[in-house]
């Protein structure tokens, strides 16, 4: 560690060595665990038993190792149950991993639920020296910093009332205001920005890129990753308990939008017998050889129909869906009046998008078969394949585009200074 | 990934530990900066640098008990009509019970009682009400706050420490009402300069015990219900309402209950200005250091593991 300290710009703030946590759903197992974990705390207890799984129990955090250097934003990725607010109190001292070990450098703040401490028959105003201390400013602290946590928060002269008289967003605003004027050296994000209005949400992270640019360390846990690629360079994927990425952050969340899109629950839909049915849908690779495309690539795709008995004007549907907003759009055969017939054993169909206007993300192309009669479905393959953008990256606050749709678009200036 | 493996040695990730330089760490700045290594060792492997990080976090949560204080006096006097009365509600109505029931004859509890007995069961009232408040609060206010306990991370002694000022602050109050009941109904005595004092002797014993119950209160709600069962038994075989008996040496009882001696030492002397039991007095106010320290290090060593197992 000594040869690391000479060069403070490089010493991780956040280490996270190996580190597993034990978790038992069921709760009476789980009290009578904390029974016995408390005798072997007390007891100092030698040996492996913290490391060993009992009847009912599982690694909700399963061997994650990483670091995380100063002005480093990480998006911590992952589905629901993935593991990441489990790691996150870890971090920030909780509790204590089963296995392996967490170093923190540096003052710690922790969002992980705002305004928590927060009295509601108290004014704003006390609550903030409270919700301060908690955080670990003193008074001094808070009266330098108090002003500029009220404009930040931007709640106005209703800070000497009651805080039971707030509404959320003014709770909120007020929550994150304190959190992030204690110039954390490492600070921890769970969540808490997925509420308050679009306006605040990104004064928020303005505020958090400011704090980055100047050195603090940031982890945010979000499943908004329109957002986070305002703030992230990095990201770790956490699925089922384990890092299964850690690297950059746009192919961090393209990965993450997959996982996403295959957790949807498989419905294949059929009606009548299954004598005709979409069997496969394939993403034809990209120039690097990959189903990762970029804005403005042509993304083709084969669907095929196995059937065993031949159907003569099939329709086909195929719809674009996006992990993030849903279903984008659909079309239909008829619209091109491409006509075709299903002839057993299979009959393939390549469908391409050319062009394809889609920003980055991570995307499902479904397919679904109907016979010639208006209201005859046949099937439907759902999840169907998924592909992903990667590139370009979205750029931020008004600086290029973002979101999910490239719009073909122009500009002009129509009021045009009158001539001298 | 690979998966973990299960065995991997708790003597490792201590070694590890060890070559840490875990005390602080100079930054760019020239600024100390906080060093925070967390593994899975218990702490009771240095018992000794566990009890000094438990004074330096008392010591650094104080502030923040202070704040904490603030909050929960102001906040429950805002919403209350009688306000502080209430910090001398109960014991008054405690005595008041035993006023009536020893004026409807139902009890003779004051036969050996040279005063006035409704001052002498006052005075005891307060002291007890003191020692039950201090027993009661960790698990109390570990409950009150575990939604702040699993979602941040701050001194976890201040908890207690806002916990004594509650205490001493409705000790204060209640004395503003006694002292001159003392002083009219019982006679002076120079003991009731020090009658806080006195009443405090008990406070850190009733934590004590609260302490080594709060984290088993918190895993199993059974602890909570059989305190509030208990604690009026326990006022009863506690010489409050009675005098001192007979003998009062001879019946374990007596000072085996680790109220009674303190307790009777702190009201004989405010009342009348004397005792007979200073011998277990001084036993119990010299064994309440180590039991003290033991609850300290079992709070501290305890509420990760409650944290883990309570948090949703």
């Amino acid at each position: 560690m000594t040869t690391a300290s000479t060069d403070p710009s490089r010493t991780p703030r956040v280490e996270v060595r190996n580190v597993s946590k034990k978790y038992c759903r069921n709760l009476k197992r789980s009290l009578r665990y904390g029974m016995t974990d408390l005798w072997r705390e007390m007891t100092a207890r030698p040996g492996a038993w913290r490391g060993t799984l009992r009847p009912g129990e599982f690694f909700a955090v399963n061997n994650v190792d990483f670091d995380v250097r100063p002005g480093e934003c990480i998006a911590l990725l992952g589905p629901n149950g993935a593991g990441k607010s489990t790691l996150l109190k870890m971090i920030a001292g909780l509790f204590k991993p089963d296995i392996g070990t967490i170093t923190v450098r540096g003052r710690l703040g922790a969002l992980i639920e705002l305004g928590t401490g927060f009295n509601p028959i108290l004014s704003g105003r006390e609550n903030v020296y409270v919700n301060g201390a908690i955080l670990g400013l003193s008074r001094r602290d808070i009266d330098a910093r108090f002003d500029s946590i009220l404009d930040f928060s931007e709640v106005g002269e209703v800070i000497d009332d009651p805080v039971r008289t707030y509404s959320t967003g003014m709770r909120l605003r007020l929550g994150f205001a304190v959190a992030t004027h204690m110039n954390p050296r490492v600070l921890l994000v769970d969540e808490v920005l997925a509420v308050g209005d679009v306006g605040f949400r990104m004064k928020c992270f303005n505020h958090i890129l400011k704090l980055v640019e100047s050195g603090m360390s940031l982890i945010i846990v979000s499943h908004a990753i329109g957002q986070l690629n305002r703030v992230s360079t990095r990201a770790i994927v956490m699925h089922k308990h384990q890092m299964i990425f850690d690297g950059d952050f746009t192919e961090g969340a393209a990965l993450y939008e997959r996982i996403q899109l295959q957790h949807q629950p498989a419905n294949s839909e059929a009606t009548g017998t299954e004598r005709c049915v979409v069997s496969a849908i394939d993403i034809e690779p990209s120039p690097n050889g990959n189903a990762c495309f970029s804005t403005g690539d042509d993304v083709s795709a084969r669907i095929t129909i196995t059937a065993s008995q031949s159907l003569a004007g099939a329709r086909m549907r195929v719809a674009i869906e996006s992990a993030r907003t849903g279903v984008l759009g659909g079309f239909a055969t008829p619209q091109s009046d491409f006509q075709f017939d299903v002839t057993p054993p299979r009959t393939v169909v390549r469908v391409t998008l050319p062009r394809i206007p889609l920003l980055m993300g991570g995307y499902t192309l479904n397919a679904t078969v109907f016979g010639p009669g208006r209201e005859e479905f046949i099937h439907r393959l759902k999840p169907g394949a998924t592909f992903e953008i990667t590139r370009p990256r979205p750029a931020s606050f008004g600086m290029g585009e973002d979101g999910v749709v490239r719009f073909e678009h122009k500009w002009e200036l129509l009021n045009a200074s009158p001539k001298h | 990934m690979s998966l973990a493996n299960p065995h991997i040695s708790p003597g490792a990730v201590d070694d590890a530990n060890d070559t840490d330089p875990s005390g602080a760490e100079t930054d760019a700045a020239g600024e100390e900066e906080p060093v925070q290594v967390m593994t899975p060792e218990s702490g009771m492997k240095n018992p000794l640098r566990l009890l000094g990080d438990s004074a330096r976090d008392l010591w650094a949560g104080r502030e923040l008990a202070y704040r904490m204080f603030q909050r929960n006096i102001r906040g429950l006097y805002r919403q209350t009509f009688l306000g502080i009365f209430w910090a001398f509600l109960p014991p008054l109505a405690n005595t008041a019970v035993w006023l009536i029931l020893r004026r409807a004859g139902a009890i003779d509890l004051a036969g050996d009682i040279e005063v006035n007995y409704a001052v002498y069961v006052v005075t005891g009232m307060v002291v007890w009400q003191s020692f039950v408040e201090a027993f009661q609060a960790p698990l109390q206010t570990v409950n009150a706050n575990r939604n702040m306990l699993s979602k941040l991370r701050f001194p976890r002694e201040s908890l207690l420490l806002t916990s004594v000022m509650e205490i001493f602050f409705n000790l204060g109050v209640r004395l503003v009402v006694l002292v001159p009941l003392l002083v009219v109904f019982a006679g002076w005595t120079p003991w009731i300069l020090a009658s806080p004092l006195l009443v405090a002797l008990l406070i850190p014993l009733g934590l004590a015990i609260g302490l080594l119950v709060m984290p088993l209160g918190m895993l199993y709600q059974d602890v909570g219900k059989l305190i509030a069962v208990a604690v009026p038994v326990w006022m009863i075989i506690t010489p409050i309402v009675y005098g001192t008996p007979e003998g009062w040496n001879a019946n374990p009882l007596n000072w085996l209950n680790p109220a009674s001696p303190l307790l009777t030492l702190a009201r004989d002397l405010l009342v009348f200005g004397e005792t007979l039991v200073w011998t277990s007095a001084a036993a119990w106010v010299v064994l309440s250091v180590p039991l003290l320290l033991g609850g300290m290090l079992y709070y501290r060593l305890s509420l990760p593991v409650l944290v883990e197992r309570i948090s949703s």
